[in-house]
Formats: C-alpha cells, structure tokens, sequence
C-alpha cells in the first residue's frame, strides 16, 4: 500500500525534506508534515502562536531545505503597501523610472505578525497571495514560482492589532499552531546546536524541478465520487450548523481538497482517503469557521463537528 | 411531552397576526366588544413584556362569562353568522390569556385560518380576497417558523425564508383549490343557511318617484350594474334599463300600483332579431330586476309585470348574474286592458291648473297628434335640463313649466305624463338607467346614469316610449349626462375628461367585474354549463364521481411516486456494501465502528483487538480502500476477501 505511485516521482526527495525539516523543529511531525503539505498543495499558510515556538524558523528551514529564495518581513503599523512590493526610483543617469523590487519577490515570504500592519498593507499581500502577482504603474509583475507565504500571528496580544477579515483569512489554506514542544523535544533543542548557525549550513535538498514535479503530482492524486461526497457533506454541515457564522466556501472546499490531495501523497498513496481529509480538516477548517458564540475560531467546535459527519 | 414555552418574539408575532384578523371583522363587531378585546391584547402583551403569570381561572372564567352574556344581549343568540363571529372573535382574546405554551398557540392558529373563512360570509369583494390571502400567508408563515425550531441540525432560517417558504406553500396550493373550485358541486344559496341579517338598504331606485329622487341619485357614482353584450350591441341612445313603472300620481309623488304578473311574455320583436346580453346586477334590496327595453327572454326565476317591469320573487340581496334577450324596436300591449288604460288616465282633481287648461286644448287633435304637440310645447317652452332643479310648490307641474323652467328628467316625464293624460292620452312615467359608460368589452351603469322617461299608449299601437329630457337636452341621451350639465356638479368618475386616474380607476372596474363574472358569479347553472361543455352532465352521477375520485387518486399516487423516487435511498457502492459487511462481522466481535471513524484507523482498532486476524484486516483495508477510493477498482478480489474472512 505504501509503494510510490506509479504516476508520481519517488518520494524519496520529499522524505528527505521531511527528515531535515524535523531535524530543525524537534518533535513537531504533524506540523512540518502539514506545512509541507500546504506548499505542495500551492496554498499559503497561517501560523498562529506565541513568539518563541519556531514559527521564523520553520519557514527558514522549509526556504534552506527546499533550496528556495527567502525572505522575512516583520510587519508593523507604520508599514506601506510599497514597503512590500517595491517602489519604482527616478533614475537620473538613464532618465528612467527603475522598479526596485520589495520582499515579496521572493519564493518564501515570511509575514510575521501580520495583524500588525494595516488593512491597506494586509489586502496588498492578500492580493499578491491570490494573483500571484503584482501590479505597479500600470505593469504587471509575476511572482516567482513556487510563491508561497507564510504569516504568522500572535493570537494572546489582541492590542493596537488589526485581525484579518474572514475573507481575507479564506485565502489561506491552512492555519497551524505549533506550540511548545514535548519535554524531550525540549531538552533535545537545549543540549543541541544553536539553530541560526544550523540554518546557515542547510543545504537544499530537492531540486526546483523536482519540486514543481511534486506540486503537479498532487494534482494528480485521484478523488472518487465517494471522497467528494464526503468532502460536500463536511462543508454542507458547516453550513448547516448554527455554532458558526457561515460555513465553508466552495472555495474552501476546493482547499480541502487540495491539501487532502498533498497529504496523501506525502503518505506515498495515489488516492485519497477519508483519512487524508480528517487529517487537513483541522488546520483547513478552523480559521475559516468563526464560532458565533465567541467570533472566534474555535478548534474543539470544529473536531466535534468534523465527528458527527458520517463518512459516506 | 415536553411543555414549550413561547419566548418574546413568538408571543408578538402571535399578537400581530391575530390583530391583523381580527381587524378585517372591525366594523362587525360591536363596539364594547372591540374594548374588551384591546384590553386583552394589551393585557397579553404587558403580561409577556413584565415576564409575569398568566391569570388563573378563576379570574379568566368569570371574563368569558361576561362576554359571551353580553353577546348574547347584543344578539338574542350566539349562534347565525354576526352573533356566532362575534362569540368566535371574543373567545380567541380570551384564550390568548391562557397561551403559555407552543400548543396553545397552534391552536389560535389553527383558529385564525377559522376567522379567515368566517370573513367569506359577509364579503366576497376582491379587496377582501387579497388582504385574507396575505393573511393566511402571515398564519402559514407563522406556523412554519414555530415548526423550524429545530437544534442546530434542524435548517437555519431567517425570517424571510419562512415567508417564502409559506408562500410556496400557498402557491402549490393553486392548483388543488382551482380544481375544487370549478368542480366541487355548488350547492344553491348560502351554504349554512346562517340566518341572514339585513344589509343595510341599498342606494338606488326607489319603488316612488318625486321632485329630486334621479336627481339627488346624479351624485352617485357607485356601480348599479354592469352589461355585457355577446354580439351586437344598441346604440347609447337605445340603452334604455328599465326600472319600475309609475302610474298613480297624488300631485306630488308618482307611486306603482301593485300589478299582476303575465303569465307569458307579450313582446313582440319588430325589426332584427333579440339581442342576448348578461347583466351583473348589484344587490339592491329590492324585489325587481332591470332590463334593456323590451325583455323578450328572462333570466330563470323572474316574472314580467302586467307592466313589463321585470320582477323576481325575492328582494336582490346578493350580487346576480343575468342571461337576458331584448328586443330594441317592439310592439307590445296593443291589446291593453281597459282597467289598465285607466289608470293611466288617472289624474289628481285640483292640483296644476294651468298644465291641465293647456293641454286640455289638444283634445280636438288624433293622440298620435297629441303626443307630438306635447313634445313641441315641451322643446319651445325655454325648459333647462339641470342638476340643481329649485324646489317647486303645490301646483309642481304648473311651477316648472310655466315659472321656474329648471328641471331634471323626473320634473321632465312627470310633468308630461300629467299633461297628456290631461289632454287624454294614457301615458306613465317609467323609471330605470339610461346608457352606460363603455369599458372594454363590457358597459358600467351606474346610479347616476339613473333617469326617468314616459310611456303613452296609442291605439293600434300599444305602448310607445317618449322621453321628453330628449326633447329638451338631447344630449344627455346621446352622449351621456356628462355633456348635457357641467362637469363639476357630476361625481368624479362621470365626467367626461379622460384623464389617468379615471382609466385607472376603469381598469380596476374591470378587475372586479372579472372577478364578479368568474368567481362570484360562478353559479350552479354556470357550473352545469361549464361541465356540459367538457361532456360531464351530472356531477353526482357515480360514473363521474368514479372517474373524479379514481383520477385525484391516481394524482395523488403518482405523486406520491415521484416523491418516493426521488427521495430513493441511493444503493450504496458495492465496495461500501462490502466493508458494511465486514464491519458488521467485527460489530459481531464486539466492535463496533464510530460514525465518523475512517476506515484504516477502525481498522487499526480491529488488529489492536484481534492481533491474530491482522493480516485479513489489512488485505480487506487495502482493497477497500483501492476499490472506493483508487482509480482502479478489484472489486471481485474485495468481496472474495470479505467472504472468507
């Protein structure tokens, strides 16, 4: 059963992205796994959590390990639109106005504390996210590609804080907490190597060609009629429930889907099963699915729900 | 069973819809009645506002006590349509005082669809139709939003979701109650037999004419009836209803004698043939009909007069539909009876002298020539045609046509009755409609197009009509009372000027003669003749109830089918077939799969349970999850593997 596809490239490239990422975030499988998944699925990521668990450097490693472009932008309130995307600069020797490119060309973003800026700086990243470009004077800049950014926030420190819109968090694909490691995680991480210089040693091990092969493959992971039936009757639940403001969009649905789909190939499997879904349910589902007693996403509202449905 | 209580927003929504019901019987109930139920409403409200007890019996009974005495001294009865309304009205407030609980209030629905049907007993208008229509869309709605209270698997719905969902409800409805409608056998008169209280007296003709009775009726724009010719239709100015006949006169007011009835019709048709046409006569408390002038062919039920006035045998309480047949040039009573002739003779002995002197002058002419000297004094005399006519004194005839000379068409045919029957020739005064206002395919009459005209008999001849207003104002005949007077003194919708909110007021006319000729209208004979046309004969024959019944059946089956089809339980997958097989032959082991629980992590469970089974568990996982799930289906393999396990 866990023989590599016969339609997918071997997974040993991704086993051993898996294992340096582990390497770097101790004790954190699931969420590597999943982080992974997310990048595979093309989709973006939202990490929420306390300073200090590993956000920066989980999306360091995943840039190093991958061999892709990296860069970090702390967001503020007094950030600008054109503080992330660039800014074109009257160039006097050639008369010309020169595009000076912001952070976000760059394969890897890391958006940290992005309910720091404000809405205006919020939508041009959101805006980048969905297009995968950028539009400035008039000219159409593409992203690299792979682009994928992951944002992180900080859910305990609510002050001088703009939170994201529900529409503007449906964007991402999935939302992950890593949350503090398991005492031997810990004491692992402690006695070990300081992970800056780690990070500074990483070398890439997969190549951009096979990683773009990676991301097609899941494209390529079969859905039966059974699985999509069950991926509506999750979403129809949702809609159906009066815990939540609105349930899953077909946009989300189509999220669902998609991280399934890279879940079950990081699993070595050509088809997914209702196990992928419950998998990804979670870290797809949470965020989008705001809880109308507290308005705000409620993880245990979405694990009991996720077992009343019955697998068709 | 669990009591539901009602929380704030059913409690008011509850108050509203049955103030709304209630409102549509305001002018019914009595006055004292309709305190008594404000104070309840606002009792129930405050109660529900402050969250306190509902009163106990012993306060509530002696309340219902009160009011049903008080009906019953309104009424002398609780029982026939008002008292019985009025007893259901007065007990719906009080059992609000009593409405705790979700069943209490079903039942004041269930009641207030009761009230909606009571209304039907004393309006069938089309405005009452509509507003009981949105009533019973705000009772539905009502009701599904107290049967949509679910827990959070029931559907979340918002307000405007029950409306429509109601309204769908109504709508599906539509078709089942056209269908009753047109072919529920009709049952002649009111269907209880409720005892009926008098409406109140209709405004039309009287069974009298005197100084001011048409003219007062010019102000008076409320429909008397309404025609509709099947082919051709007379001209404006041979459009002549008519009404009662007058033929005893005591100086003042013109009065019918009490006539016999004719056992057959005498009208004889002159030139062209009879022209059928229906009319749709507004009820008007009186026992005669109106008629194009000569009816040749009656309506079923009415009689003709010894003077062609049609007559029914009881006063017109409810709105009729008419088939009716005139013939427009006749002849008739040529052979009249002297004791009728007489009559029309008949003069008062010392009332207007100077009328009788100067009619008396004619006597040396033929009567054929006497009519027509009347005619000429009238036109010559300087005699005006108005609404306003002064009011005349004893000697009425001698006052308008030698000294005031303003009159309208009852001065006009009154005073000329009185000189020809001076000048010996028998004539009457008959009272009726003259014209009517085209709109579409159909004529308005109305009580100001009331008029009155004369009949005089010449040998040989018969009775002949003479209108002496057309001498006078010829206008008025054929172009309508509009262009004979001003404007202004005539209600609104009599003018001339065809401005927008008189064809609108047109067009809703025709609405409600719609209304009138399909709905109201829709009689038993209407019903027999409507089932003729489709070949049934008798409704009550049992080989139509067979086929009636044997068809809704059918109906009812088939969709009832459908809706069982459609709601099929979808045959499971056969691979799914199989792993229910399976799981059922664990849940024989003791294991029991979760609703929610994917196969691989029961299957888990299962090896975890049955370690010495685990490789049969896997194989059958494996294939399962291949065959539903892979794109490549070993379906065979899967059921062969679950059979020997």
């Amino acid at each position: 059963m866990n023989a590599p596809p016969p339609n997918s490239p071997s997974l040993a490239p991704v086993h051993a992205v898996l294992d340096q990422l582990d390497a770097f975030i101790l004790g954190k499988k699931r969420e590597t796994r999943l982080a992974l998944a997310c990048l595979l699925g093309r989709g973006h990521l939202l990490i929420e959590d306390v300073p200090g668990v590993g956000k920066t450097t989980l999306a360091h490693a995943l840039a190093a390990t991958l061999g892709l472009a990296f860069q970090r932008v702390q967001f503020t309130s007094d950030m600008l639109p054109a503080d992330l995307i660039g800014v074109s600069i009257y160039d006097r020797d050639n008369h010309v106005f020169r595009f000076h490119a912001g952070p976000i060309f760059s394969q890897v973003v890391l958006a940290d504390e992005i309910n720091r800026a404000t809405p205006k700086t919020q939508s041009a990243l959101l805006e980048a996210m969905e297009e995968r470009q950028v539009t400035l004077d008039g000219e159409t800049r593409i992203l690299p590609d792979p682009f994928f950014v992951i944002a992180t926030q900080n859910p305990a420190s609510q002050i001088g804080t703009f939170p994201l819109p529900e529409s503007q968090l449906d964007r991402f694909l999935m939302r992950i907490t890593l949350g503090y490691p398991d005492a031997a995680a810990e004491r692992a991480m402690l006695l070990g190597e300081d992970r800056r210089d780690m990070l500074k040693d990483a070398r890439a091990v997969i190549t951009h060609a096979e990683l773009a092969e990676f991301q097609s493959a899941v494209r390529r992971v079969h859905v039966a009629p059974a699985l999509v039936d069950y991926v509506q009757a999750l979403a129809r639940a949702t809609r159906d429930s009066t815990e939540f403001h609105n349930g899953l969009s077909p946009r989300a649905a189509l999220g669902l889907l998609a991280a399934a789909r890279a879940w079950a190939l990081l699993a070595g499997r050509e088809m997914v099963i209702p196990e992928d879904v419950q998998a990804v349910f979670g870290p797809v589902a949470t965020h989008r699915l705001l809880a109308r007693a507290s308005n705000r996403p409620q993880p245990e509202l979405v694990i009991r729900l996720l077992g009343e449905v019955a697998i068709p | 069973m669990k009591i539901e209580r009602l929380d704030h927003y059913q409690v008011f929504a509850l108050l509203v819809v049955l103030m709304g019901l209630l409102g549509a019987h305001v002018s019914r109930l009595p006055n004292w009645l309709l305190g008594v139920l404000a104070l309840l409403f606002v009792w129930r409200a405050w109660l529900q506002h402050k969250q306190w007890r509902m009163p106990p019996k012993w306060l509530l009974l002696p309340v219902v006590f009160g009011v049903v005495t008080g009906i019953y001294l309104e009424y002398h009865t609780l029982i026939g349509r008002t008292a019985g309304v009025t007893l259901l009205a007065a007990l719906v407030g009080a059992k609000l005082l009593e409405t705790r609980t979700r069943r209490d209030a079903l039942l004041l629905v269930y009641l207030g669809y009761f009230l909606v049907v009571t209304n039907f007993l004393f309006d069938q208008s089309v405005a009452m139709g509509l507003y009981l229509s949105a009533m019973v869309l705000a009772i539905s709605t009502l009701l599904v939003s107290w049967n949509s209270l679910g827990g959070w698997t029931g559907r979340r719905q918002r307000a405007v979701d029950q409306l429509v969902f109601a309204g769908s409800l109504m709508l599906q409805a539509i078709p089942l109650m056209v269908l009753l409608f047109v072919f529920f056998p009709r049952i002649e008169g009111p269907l209880w037999r409720l005892p009926q209280d008098r409406s109140g007296v209709g405004s039309g003709l009287s069974d009298t004419m005197s100084p001011g009775s048409f003219s007062n009726m010019s102000k008076d724009d409320t429909v008397a009836f309404r025609v509709s010719f099947s082919d051709t239709r007379p001209s404006q100015d041979m459009l002549y209803w008519r009404g009662p006949v007058f033929d005893q006169y005591d100086g003042h007011t013109w009065t019918q004698a009490s006539p016999g009835l004719l056992t057959e019709n005498p009208v004889e048709a002159v030139a062209g043939k009879s022209i059928p046409y229906v009319m749709t006569l507004e009820p008007h408390q009186r026992a005669w009909l109106l008629a194009l002038e000569m009816p040749t062919a009656l309506p079923e039920g009415a009689r003709m007069s010894e003077q062609y006035q049609v007559v029914s045998r009881r006063n017109i309480d409810k709105r009729l539909r008419l088939n009716m047949q005139a013939a427009v040039q006749y002849r008739v009573g040529a052979k009249e009876a002297d004791a009728q002739l007489n009559r029309s003779l008949q003069l008062p002995k010392v009332v207007n002298p100077l009328a009788r002197a100067a009619a008396e002058k004619w006597r040396n002419l033929l009567p054929a020539e006497r009519v027509i000297e009347a005619l000429r004094f009238f036109g010559t005399q300087g005699l005006t045609y108005t609404l306003e006519p002064p009011l005349y004194g004893k000697n009425a005839v001698d006052d308008f046509v030698f000294v005031g000379k303003q009159g309208f068409c009852e001065h006009f045919a009154g005073a000329f009755v009185f000189m020809l029957r001076a000048a010996g020739v028998p004539a009457r005064v008959v009272g009726g409609y003259q014209g009517g206002e085209e709109n579409g395919d159909y004529l308005i009459i109305r009580q100001a197009d009331a008029h009155a005209w004369t009949e005089v008999w010449l040998e040989g001849k018969g009775w002949q009509r003479v209108d002496p207003t057309f001498a006078v104002a010829p206008s008025r005949i054929q172009e309508g009372l509009a262009s004979a007077v001003g404007a202004e003194d005539l209600p609104y919708l009599m003018r001339l000027d065809n401005n927008v909110i008189k064809r609108m007021r047109l067009l809703l006319d025709s609405a409600v003669n719609g209304w009138n000729q399909w709905v109201i209208g829709y009689t038993p004979e209407r019903q027999r003749e409507l089932l003729r046309k489709l070949g049934i004969n008798d409704l009550l024959s049992s080989g139509f109830l067979a086929w009636f019944i044997g068809s809704v059946f059918s109906l009812v089956a088939l969709s009832a089918a459908w809706l069982l089809w459609r709601a099929r339980p979808r045959r499971p997958d056969p691979a799914k077939q199989a792993w229910d097989r399976f799981c059922r032959k664990l849940a024989g082991l003791g294991l029991q799969v979760g609703l929610a629980e994917a196969p691989s992590d029961f299957a888990l469970r299962a090896k975890r349970a049955l370690p010495e089974r685990a490789s049969a568990i896997d194989d059958v996982l494996g294939d399962y999850l291949a065959v539903r799930y892979g794109s490549q289906p070993a379906l065979a393999n899967l059921a062969r593997k679950v059979r020997e396990f």
